[in-house]
């Protein structure tokens, strides 16, 4: 029997009134699950942009965390890869929890490479909360410390920079401290580049050309018993340095261990009194400014008197002289009277024009600042002009004939690979000489090596141009008659250079093969001819000059001895 | 109770459920990201490790050293470059009254005015053989006097009877072979279950394949010649 009750008056407004606020609850609630609804519809059927824009912020939680972005790779012009980082392990120990020092010593001895007994003692009963056993260790030897299982011994993950090169760019590469910052080199002035990780440095240089110019460098400081010796190739035309070498050179991989000595980049830094190469300088500019043509001759017989200096050839013709037989003679007296002829600051302004008195422009931070006579007297010009008395690196003299044999525009060395793919070999910069000037320079550098004293310099199957260069090195105030300073610079091909290769021996010291020389046409120039006769097919540059090239015929009128003067008197200065 | 209470209970459960479905594979996928995202750096780690091995493999002083010591190579130099000016202009043809028949062995329309063509000479192989065989083309007289295509007989060029040298280090040039490629020992046949297809490669200077047409055999004779048959 169901029972019906009647609800009265006030009860009845109640119930009403929870009824109202039941179902207003129930519309708040009803609107709450459209909201979501729809918000569920617009990401799901309304996608693109809002659906990404949340996914990009999701970031897994678990994923090592990277303080600091992987350094990146240098690269060679071809793509090889000459630094690197890699991730290695350091070893550290928590001293404190460590129990037995001496055995987890003698355990760690027998695994890692460095470090004694004692001094893993020292560190391990230190009881400090926090000290370094050892820093980038190999993978095997983490597996195997790691498997000792003892307390208190951690690894942490640090980036170890890598040259798989080793010692062969080291000057080049630089290298980097233990937080992997640049200290020298490449390395230091990309800093900020490889630092950030994601854009690659690739070099100008060939790791091939670089291999060729070392091995023959060494081979060349080895026979000669050198203490140092320098090595560049450089791209006329783009300014690119191919290949740089100066040795002694070090291992980047233990900078700690090299000496100054062998860290010292000689290249770039060191700054040297060229000699007899300068004269390619001396006579560009007298040829430049017009005052002496190739028909101009000097007389080379008597030496110069200049105060209480005298100038005077080694070996020389002791006659009257043509400009290129003084070239190619290598003739003091005749560079110095040529220089003469453009008056007191013809040869200052035009060794000025060719960076001779500031630093290199170039993107290397070891640059060496050229010394040279303050102020410029004329005595100065004379020496000048054959090399002495004024000091540049080995980079100034490579972008200053550069410019000689390109055509004559200077253009700005580079040690990174330049980006325009310079097909037409068109050189780009600001011009310093006349492009006839240029023409004749390259006569008288080819002219050298077919009749002149750079003729060990030649190259079976190209046509290779050059100047000898052998400056006696001063030890205090005087010239020390036996250090040399023995260099040849080698231009090829010809026809258009493209290459310039330099070979420097510092105090060579003659052999019985080269009948007590140790010049730069007889140290030096074998040397530019051995890299040349390799980076020619390498390069595939095909043999140029077609047989009725004859550069003795072309300049017949100008000199008055036969081709092929005798090697013997392949000695100058 | 009220049924739509129950309804709405019901459905308040379902909701439910399926959130927390929803919210498990969320976590799921947040795992899983993050595992590929750990292994993927852990790949790119040995990518760079292996690069840096492949690059220290490559250093030019490495394998200067290996082509030394197990390649005949010589750096080349620059003379052995030539311009495709410099290779020689192909002589013009000759007319000859007999008909010389093409080495090819193909079937060839004969006219009647002879006009023939040259014989040419035998693909200039690299001399593998100790004594490479000469090839002697037969010239055929042949009187033809309609214009009909007339098939041309199966071409005859005698070989001579390759010499059975082995090619061994030993007997080639040394100029042209380097000393370290010697072929592998032919290995001997002993068992009886071998396949005749298997014996017969084991000794290929027994027997000879024998091929039905001219063509095959043409080309067979070829290859006898060159000592690889």
């Amino acid at each position: 029997m169901s029972v019906k009750q009647v609800i009265s008056g006030s009860e009845a407004s109640m119930l009403s009134q929870s009824r109202k606020r039941l179902a207003l609850m129930g519309a708040v609630f009803f609107l709450g699950y459209l909201a979501v609804s729809l918000r569920l519809v617009d990401l799901t059927l309304m996608r693109d942009k809002p659906l990404e824009r949340a996914t990009s912020s999701i970031s897994a939680e678990n994923i090592k965390p990277l303080t600091k972005p992987l350094r990146g790779s240098i690269f060679d012009r071809n793509g090889e890869l000459m630094a690197t980082s890699l991730k290695m392990a350091s070893v550290y120990a928590d001293a404190s929890v460590i129990e037995n020092p001496k055995q987890i010593a003698s355990d760690l001895v027998k695994i890692l490479s460095e470090g004694s007994k004692a001094d893993l003692e020292k560190k391990l009963s230190s009881g400090k909360k926090f000290i370094w056993l050892a820093r980038n260790i190999t993978p095997r030897q983490e597996y195997a410390i790691n498997a000792l299982g003892h307390p208190g011994i951690g690894f942490q993950e640090e980036d170890r920079r890598i040259y798989p090169a080793s010692n062969l760019a080291s000057h080049i590469l630089g290298y980097t401290d233990v937080d992997s910052s640049g200290i020298s080199g490449v390395e230091k002035f990309y800093n900020k580049q490889l630092a950030e990780g994601d854009d690659p440095v690739t070099l100008s240089i060939d790791l091939r050309i670089q291999h060729v110019l070392h091995k023959e460098l060494v081979a060349a400081q080895e026979k000669f018993s050198a203490k140092a010796a320098i090595g560049m190739v450089m791209d006329v035309n783009t300014g690119e340095i191919v290949a740089m070498v100066s040795l002694p050179d070090f291992d980047p991989h233990h900078p700690g261990k090299a000496t100054d000595n062998s860290k010292f980049n000689r290249g770039t830094l060191g700054v040297f009194e060229m000699g007899s190469t300068f004269k390619l300088f001396s006579t560009a500019a007298a040829l430049d400014s017009g005052t002496v043509n190739f028909s101009s001759t000097f007389d080379a017989a008597v030496p110069i008197k200049y105060g209480r200096f005298t100038i005077s050839d080694s070996h020389g013709k002791h006659r009257v002289l043509t400009v290129p037989e003084i070239f190619i003679y290598s003739s003091n007296i005749g560079t110095a009277r040529m220089a003469e002829t453009m008056g007191p600051d013809g040869l200052k302004d035009f060794y000025k024009r060719m960076g001779f008195f500031t630093a290199v422009p170039v993107n290397f931070p070891e640059k060496g600042l050229p010394l040279y006579p303050k102020p410029w007297r004329d005595i100065s010009t004379l020496t000048a002009s054959f090399g002495h008395g004024i000091a540049v690196s080995p980079l100034h003299l490579m972008v200053a004939a550069s410019a000689l044999v390109n055509g004559g525009i200077m253009v700005k060395p580079s040690f990174v690979k330049s980006s325009h793919n310079n097909l037409s070999l068109t050189p780009i910069g600001d011009r310093v000489i006349k492009p006839q000037t240029s023409d004749m320079i390259r006569q008288l550098l080819e002219l050298v090596v077919a009749d002149g004293t750079g003729s060990k310099g030649y190259v079976d199957g190209y046509n290779v141009g050059g100047k000898t260069g052998t400056a006696e090195k001063t030890s205090g105030k005087r010239y020390d008659q036996g250090a040399l300073f023995s260099s040849f610079l080698g231009v090829f091909p010809m026809s258009h250079p493209r290459y310039a290769v330099l070979a420097i021996l510092d105090e060579p010291k003659a052999i019985k093969e080269t009948y007590g020389y140790a010049t730069g046409g007889w140290v030096s120039a074998p040397v530019v001819a051995k890299v040349i006769s390799q980076m020619g097919p390498l390069y595939q540059i095909p043999p140029d000059f077609d047989s009725s090239h004859d550069i003795n015929r072309d300049m017949a009128m100008y000199l008055k001895e036969a081709k092929g003067a005798p090697v013997a008197s392949t000695g100058d200065h | 109770m009220r049924k739509t209470t129950l309804l709405w209970l019901l459905l308040a459960v379902f909701c439910s459920a399926i959130l927390f479905h929803t919210s498990q594979q969320v976590t799921d996928g947040k795992a899983r990201l993050a595992s590929l995202q750990n292994k993927t750096q852990d790949e790119e780690e040995s990518i760079r490790v292996l690069q840096a091995e492949w690059s220290y493999l490559n250093q030019p002083a490495r394998l200067e050293k290996l082509v030394k010591e197990y390649l005949a190579l010589e750096p080349m130099q620059g003379r052995q470059f030539a311009k495709l000016a410099d290779i020689p202009e192909k002589e013009p043809e000759a007319v000859v009254p007999e008909e010389i028949v093409t080495a090819a062995g193909t079937t060839e329309a004969v006219e009647e005015k002879p006009v023939v063509t040259v014989a040419p000479k035998p693909a200039v192989v690299a001399p593998v053989i100790a004594k490479p065989a000469p090839v002697v083309a037969k010239v055929v007289t042949k009187t033809v006097t309609k214009t009909v295509a007339v098939k041309a007989p199966a071409p005859v060029i005698k070989i001579q009877k390759p010499v059975e040298t082995p090619i061994v280090a030993g007997n080639l040039p040394k100029t042209l072979i380097p000393v370290a490629a010697v072929p592998p020992k032919q290995a001997p046949v002993t068992k009886q279950e071998i396949g005749t297809k298997q014996a017969a490669a084991a000794k290929p200077t027994e027997t000879r394949t024998k091929f039905t047409n001219s063509t095959q055999r043409k080309f067979g004779d070829v290859m006898q010649s060159l000592g690889l048959e």
